[in-house]
């Protein structure tokens, strides 16, 4: 078994591997990586280059830019797996639901989905912010309340071509329950889009914090997370470019990774079926 | 009592001027260098003048009514438009003349005659009357905006004949002359004005400024074409002046860099040094009467004890805020009144950080292990913000725990109104020559500052009271001591804690040259010139 | 027929759908707290002054009766005047829709255009080198921000190249479309790379399925395979993703609007929320709203068209 699971990879795939668990390794222990502190300023070393002191620079107070990307991980990944698994989950429910019962289910959840897409993201936002403040719980409610709409949307589409081909109707006169086609026959079918979805989607809510950051919904400053640091360091772009370039790399091989990694796991899965 | 009155009377005399709307998202550059204010005198011969000349700013104009806006969008475009009796110099110094070309004041300093300019035109080609500057300054008087009372020193208006206008106070005030420099003095023309109603002025006022507003796409671009009446020969010297909105600092300044416009404002400090070796770009830093500031709610349970603001005064290291924020170009503020307003006071020194101090009284005080407070940003200010994130581990040390939240300002209006806040981050520039509107903002208890904060003890009295001897004062040198003292007695409570002066960033092409922004922030176009 | 009755029926259903939206827009906006009168009056104004300003906007009638004023203006299709910028709600939307939605358009097609082939690409080489980059690629895109993205392209391709202009909109038709094309480049890559990743999850699948290879043993050209098979499962959920993306770009990114100084929508409502101007924030959200519905009906109509086994009901 054990064999098999290690088996023929790519080395990719273990590059992969061991990034994630760096990374990991970085959000459990942040303080093995780095001895600096990542909120502590330090106004006699502003902006400062990458250096063999600071290895990715200093930021525009004075911060050492390598202990915010490391101590960043923790809250990415939490930001990363729950704010994308729980509207993935709740969407891909009422999706499959939505597209396997039609009929008048289908009809009201169709036009409750209408409903929460004729809300611009912002107008959301602000809200959210105005009546309940600005923090990471509150960020977590505003990507809760639209995240599940992608998934609702994809889900049912996929559905609705499934439900009606043979082995789902073959299942049906077997007599088998409606939960158990909808969730052992219909579901495996569908997943696929929701899934691939789901690995871009990560990546979307980390980056959620650097765009909403303007209106005053992302993470609470000076808390480092990879798309605050992004957003902060926006107006240094062109003349201390280390402080966007470091967090946005990290980003992009943490998505790549996980897609990898992801990728493998999916497919041992459907062939352990 | 008489207190009580005066206060009331001043009250109304006097408006804010200050704008947390509109134009303020970007007030996060600044810093003060002393620089020359015009980048060329008037007395340009240059004949090539000529062109369309294009200037981004980070935000749009609003409303143009000059008596219902405070927005300092509207404000600083307004005089392109409007001008007044008289007008400031481009230093903010003096009062030079605009439509009237003379004036006389009387022994009593009680009537004041204003001489209109020989055959002067309003933009639309019709004569300025003496009726049009009394129906304006009527409407500047009695409308119910946000200047309101401000002309309430004027008793009577009348046509002298031959031209003059003539005024007469019911007091001596040694601010009128300042307060007809106001953009919301500005002389329009009665029969359009009535014409087009207040939601017309709003949308295209017509006065005797060197320009004519002929096209304007809210949100995206107004067009001012030259005045062809204007009454100053020669001038403007350009054809038009374009003003688009570029919200991004970034893009703005990559558009000036590939020569798509011609001029920038709100340049962040954090690219003045890179864009003035750049060389073929003129960087100026304009004097300004810009302060950035910590407002304090002394109605806090914490914060109405006057040495527990002193000690987050010591506290707060500006220098750092300086370097880190405004990238040096700052000037360390000891009062609320920065050097280009005119009655600042020279003698003051800015508090040093001094967190052991700070520590101390905060134990005299009786909080040795400190508090929590929430400090209040306005969301999308990035200079704030950081401002904030300073503080926040500045004030740890002595242990004042800061939660940082930012805010629209919406809310943060029906904040204050409420008294719902600890500290806010903010700024403030004077709408006018003379000190009078910031000092009784920042002093006077019944005048309605937006914050609601007041300290409401001895020194608030006696600072009170020092400024409306200084507002009604005749001599100079007595109103530079009342307001030098006011500023001490200030200083002293700490209502607020002034962190910096900053400059206007103000950023053009090699090509034009010969424009001014005052330290009022009002733009100076008329003896621009842009050569090919 | 069948597809008539499903129309007109999904038509009725808007009707409901629409009234609850007025509702929440109308009082949602009054529950966030701000007051857009003490915005427009200035702080020093009297009391006087904003009761007279709150008259003269007709914010003092009873909320109920300002939602039945509402009301009215959704069936006349006129919302009166913008609080704060004094110019009819109506003209301001079709103002900035224009530039909105040919934005839009040319990200939806930019996206079409590149995730298509690369995503074709992508699945069908999914085990080979060049598979594995253009997915990794796609991934970056997702993981850099818009506005790094947008800045940085601005930077090659219009200043140090000047091929095309820092932003702005121009005003003719050949400047529009010359200065859209940065911008819906941007907005595209993102859009692209989830497309592209969807497009290349659903070959990888349909590749697997029997009946492909079934399809080939029986002699058809693999042409025709890859348009018949291949593009039919794979359009349905493309066409989804790239309707809610359609959607979330025609509230206006706010992003890619203040990066190349495009005076469209998301400025102008972002900016209307901030102040507060109730009636921009109504009429431009209920007006989006119906754009919105209408496509979701297109879409939902759409999949019938494109997969005979989808039926509509």
């Amino acid at each position: 078994m054990k064999k098999r699971l290690f088996g023929k990879h790519s080395v990719f795939f273990w590059i992969a591997v061991l990034f994630l668990i760096i990374i990991f390794a970085m959000a459990l222990f942040p303080g093995l990586f780095t001895h600096y502190d990542p909120i502590k300023q330090d106004m006699t070393a502003l902006l400062q280059k990458p250096s063999a002191e600071h290895w990715l620079g200093t930021d525009n107070l004075g911060r050492d830019v390598f202990a915010r990307v490391v101590y960043s991980a923790r809250l990415d990944l939490a930001i990363g797996f729950f704010a994308m698994l729980i509207p993935a989950m709740i969407g891909t429910f009422v999706g499959l639901l939505s597209g396997y019962c039609g009929g008048k289910v289908d009809a009201i959840i169709m036009r409750i989905l209408d409903i929460f897409t004729a809300f611009p993201l912002m107008i959301l936002v602000i809200a959210i912010v105005a009546i309940l403040g600005s923090g990471i719980k509150n960020l977590f409610i505003a990507i809760w309340l639209v995240g599940w709409r992608e998934y609702a949307k994809l889900v049912r589409s996929e559905v609705l071509v499934v439900k009606n081909s043979e082995y789902i109707l073959a299942a049906k006169t077997l007599g088998y329950s409606n939960l158990r086609v909808m969730f052992r026959h219909v579901l495996p079918n569908v997943v696929n889009s929701a899934f691939v979805y789901a690995i871009s989607d990560i990546m979307l809510c980390m980056l959620m914090g650097a765009s909403l950051s303007f209106l005053g919904l992302g993470v609470p400053t000076p808390t480092p997370e990879w798309g605050a640091i992004i957003s902060e360091g926006k107006s240094f772009m062109m003349t201390a470019w280390w402080i966007v370039a470091f967090p946005g790399i990290m980003l992009a091989l943490t998505g790549i990774s996980i897609s990898l990694v992801g990728e493998e796991v999916s497919k041992r899965l459907q062939k352990s079926k | 009592m008489k207190r009580k009155f005066a206060a009331k009377f001043l009250a109304v005399l006097m408006t804010a001027a200050f704008v947390l709307t509109g134009c303020g998202s970007d007030a996060s550059s600044t810093a003060t260098e002393g620089t020359a204010q015009a980048t060329e005198g008037a007395e340009s011969t240059d004949a090539a003048s000529g062109g369309v000349v294009t200037l981004a700013r980070n935000l749009d104009s609003g409303n143009l009514d000059p008596v219902m806006t405070a927005d300092n969008c509207d404000i600083w475009v307004l005089n392109m438009m409007v001008e007044g009796l008289v007008t400031s110099s481009d230093d903010g110094q003096e009062i030079i003349p605009a439509v009237a070309d003379s004036w006389t004041v009387s022994e009593n300093e009680l009537t004041y005659t204003f001489h209109l300019r020989d055959g002067i035109k309003f933009s639309n080609g019709d004569d300025v009357t003496i009726d049009d500057c009394i129906y304006s300054l009527t409407r500047a008087k009695d409308a119910d905006g946000p200047w309101l009372g401000m002309l309430d020193m004027i008793d009577t208006m009348e046509d002298g004949g031959d031209n003059n206008l003539v005024i007469t106070l019911k007091e001596p005030s040694p601010m009128f002359l300042s307060t007809l420099a106001m953009f919301s003095s500005g002389i329009m023309e009665k029969s359009y004005c009535e014409e087009v109603g207040e939601e017309g002025i709003a949308e295209c006022p017509v006065g005797t400024g060197p320009f004519i507003l002929s096209e304007w796409d809210k949100g995206e671009k107004m067009v001012f074409t030259a005045n062809p009446y204007y009454w100053e020969e020669g001038c403007p010297k350009v054809d038009e002046v374009d003003i688009v909105v570029v919200a991004d600092d970034t893009t703005r300044i990559m558009q000036l860099e590939s020569g798509q416009i011609d001029m920038a404002s709100d340049i962040p400090y954090s690219r003045i040094d890179e864009l003035k070796a750049a060389g073929n770009l003129t960087v100026n830093l304009f004097d300004s009467t810009d302060v950035k500031f910590v407002i304090i709610n002394c109605q806090n349970e914490y914060l109405k004890d006057k040495k527990v603001r002193q000690a987050l005064e010591l506290a707060t290291d500006k220098d750092a805020i300086n370097a880190a924020v405004y990238f040096g170009y700052g000037e360390l503020a000891p009062t609320f009144l920065s050097p280009a307003a005119p009655h600042h006071n020279k003698n003051l020194t800015p508090v040093a950080h001094d967190a052991e101090a700070a520590k101390a009284l905060l134990a005299e005080a009786g909080y040795p292990d400190g508090f929590d407070l929430s400090i209040e940003v306005g969301s999308g200010d990035s200079a704030f913000l950081q401002i904030a994130t300073i503080l926040q581990e500045e004030w740890a040390e002595i242990g004042v725990n800061l939660d940082i939240q930012q805010i629209d300002t919406a809310t943060a209006r029906a904040n204050w109104k409420e008294g719902n806040y600890d500290v806010y981050i903010s700024y403030m520039t004077s709408d006018m020559t003379d000190t009078s509107e910031l000092a009784g903002l920042w002093t006077i208890a019944d005048q309605t500052n937006c914050w609601r904060t007041y300290w409401d003890d001895e020194d608030q009295a006696k600072a009170e009271e020092l400024c409306i001897k200084a507002n009604t004062e005749m001599d100079e040198d007595a109103r530079m001591a009342d307001y030098g003292e006011m500023q001490e007695v200030v200083a002293d409570a700490t209502p607020l804690i002034p962190l910096v002066y900053t400059p206007y960033t103000f950023v053009t092409t090699d090509k034009v040259t010969g424009y001014a922004q005052t330290p009022l922030g009002i733009y100076n176009f008329k003896y621009m010139t842009k050569s090919n | 027929m069948e597809e008539l009755t499903y129309i007109i029926k999904r038509i009725l259903q808007m009707i409901p759908v629409l009234l609850i939206i007025t509702l929440v827009i109308f009082f949602g906006m009054r529950l966030i707290p701000g007051d857009p009168v003490l915005l427009l009056v200035g702080n020093r104004a009297s009391d006087d002054a904003i009761a007279a300003m709150r008259a003269k906007m007709g914010l003092d009638e009873p909320l109920f009766m300002q939602y039945l004023l509402f009301l009215k203006q959704c069936l006349t299709f006129d919302f009166g005047n913008s609080l704060t910028l004094k110019s009819s709600v109506v003209d301001l939307f079709k103002q900035k829709a224009v530039i909105t939605a040919s934005l839009t358009l040319m990200t939806i097609l930019f996206s079409i255009l590149i995730s298509f082939p690369l995503g074709y690409l992508a699945g069908v080489k999914h085990n080979k080198k060049i598979g594995s980059f253009i997915d990794s690629l796609s991934l970056t895109f997702i993981s850099v921000p818009e506005f790094l993205i947008g800045l940085i392209i601005m930077l090659i391709f219009s200043l140090k190249l000047g091929w095309f202009p820092v932003g702005g909109w121009g005003s003719t038709v050949g400047e529009h479309i010359h200065a859209l094309i940065l911008p819906a480049f941007t907005g595209a890559l993102g859009t692209s790379a989830l497309v592209l990743r969807n497009i290349r999850g659903n070959v990888i699948e349909v590749l697997k399925m029997d009946y492909v290879d079934f399809a080939y043993s029986k002699g058809i050209s693999p042409w025709k395979i890859k348009v018949k098979y291949i593009l039919k499962n794979v359009l349905i959920s493309t066409v989804t993703l790239l309707a809610m993306r359609m959607t979330y770009m025609l509230a206006g990114s706010i992003v890619i609007e203040s990066i190349f100084a495009l005076p469209g929508l998301g400025q102008m409502l972002l900016n209307a929320i901030l102040s507060r101007d109730y009636t921009v924030v109504q009429g431009t959200v209920f007006l989006f709203s119906i754009i919105v519905l209408v496509m979701n009906l297109i879409t939902d109509v759409s999949y019938s068209l494109l997969d005979p086994r989808v039926k509509l009901n």
